[in-house]
């Protein structure tokens, strides 16, 4: 017997005797687990299909689910992407004679708050 | 005047509370989440310090943070870019991240803490230096941080005068003793950013057997 109880933010799964506790977030945090949200997606598709009830929820936890289409969107956009990129680069790089070693000499720190509010 | 610090979504979030100058009190999440390195928001650990000042965040003037996300993305990105096709576990371990998160944390600290005061980003080095040099004695020191990596710095040499930081020479990324650090750390079978404390407790203990061969005159020129 399977039992999937998801509430915000946190997927609880029975089976059975045993108990497991997954929380997607935390999952993303410590960087994302593919295997953790193939549970979630397939038990619960199976729980809500088997016993036919609550078909609202059960979209709601696929929504949820459906984190997992990140890897999908990030397949191609990494392997065109990012492949693209690394032709401008090399060929950029043929240009460009910037140099990252050794010791580089530091910019003077600004003294004006607006700087500090730029993420870059 | 009160600054709270801000370090969250890398490793061990945590808050440092400043007022008029001098750190009053400070915490790590971990603590109140006994999650060991948590590095989720740092909700608990910023309560507790305003709690501990009997202040609320109206009364915050600045919000720091520790890095420039921006800058640190760019270097994140760079480095997928030259080493492509290799970087793709990585590059799928690390944007699902960058995107909800990291890229996010002003709207994240605005919308978590309800602060509508100003947000300020300090780059990763001259936070470790502001930590070593403003607290110390000295009214005038060179100042040498040493760290993994930053946005793209890994060792920055300073001159601390009065209150100010003026820096002065810097290696940037890939050359980085830090990383060399947690690469010795990760080939001995301990866990990078954590257990770095681990390899210099233990060699202590050890005999330099492998010295020439991993020698640091041979290995840095």
């Amino acid at each position: 017997m399977c039992n999937v109880r998801i509430s915000k933010g946190t997927c609880k799964i029975s089976l059975e005797n045993q108990k497991m506790v997954v929380n997607p977030s935390n999952t993303i945090n410590n960087y994302y687990s593919f295997v953790d949200y193939s549970i979630i997606f397939y038990s619960t598709t199976r729980f809500h299909l088997s016993t036919g009830v609550n078909m609202k929820k059960f979209f709601k936890n696929l929504k949820e689910s459906f984190k997992i289409i990140n890897f999908v969107i990030l397949l191609p956009i990494y392997f065109i992407g990012i492949g693209l990129s690394k032709i401008l680069w090399y060929f950029s790089k043929l240009i460009s004679k910037e140099s990252r070693n050794g010791w580089l000499e530091s910019e003077k720190l600004s003294k004006k708050l607006k700087n500090y509010e730029e993420m870059y | 005047m009160y600054i709270l610090g801000i370090s969250a979504y890398y490793h061990d979030s945590a808050a440092a509370l400043i007022k008029d100058g001098k750190v009053i009190t400070a915490a790590e999440e971990e603590r109140f989440t006994r999650i060991k390195h948590d590095n989720s928001f740092p909700s608990n650990a910023i309560d507790f310090c305003l709690r501990y000042a009997g202040i609320t965040i109206n009364d915050v003037e600045y919000i720091a943070f520790y890095e420039k996300p921006l800058r640190k993305f760019e270097r994140i990105v760079q480095t997928f870019v030259e080493t492509y096709p290799f970087s793709y576990i990585p590059f799928w371990r690390a944007i699902p991240d960058w995107v909800t998160n990291k890229l996010a944390i002003k709207s994240t600290i605005r919308k978590k803490l309800g602060y509508k005061g100003k947000i300020l980003f300090v780059p990763h080095h001259e936070a470790h230096a502001a930590s070593t040099f403003y607290p110390s004695p000295f009214n005038k020191a060179a100042i040498f941080t040493i760290d993994g990596v930053g946005e793209w710095k890994t060792i920055g040499l300073y001159l601390g005068n009065g209150s100010d930081i003026i820096p002065l020479k810097e290696i940037h990324f890939p050359n980085s003793l830090g990383l060399l650090y947690s690469t010795f750390t990760a080939f001995l079978g301990f866990k990078v950013n954590e257990d770095e404390w681990k390899v210099m407790g233990l060699a202590a203990y050890g005999k330099p057997r492998y010295y020439d061969m991993i020698s640091l005159r041979k290995l840095l020129k």
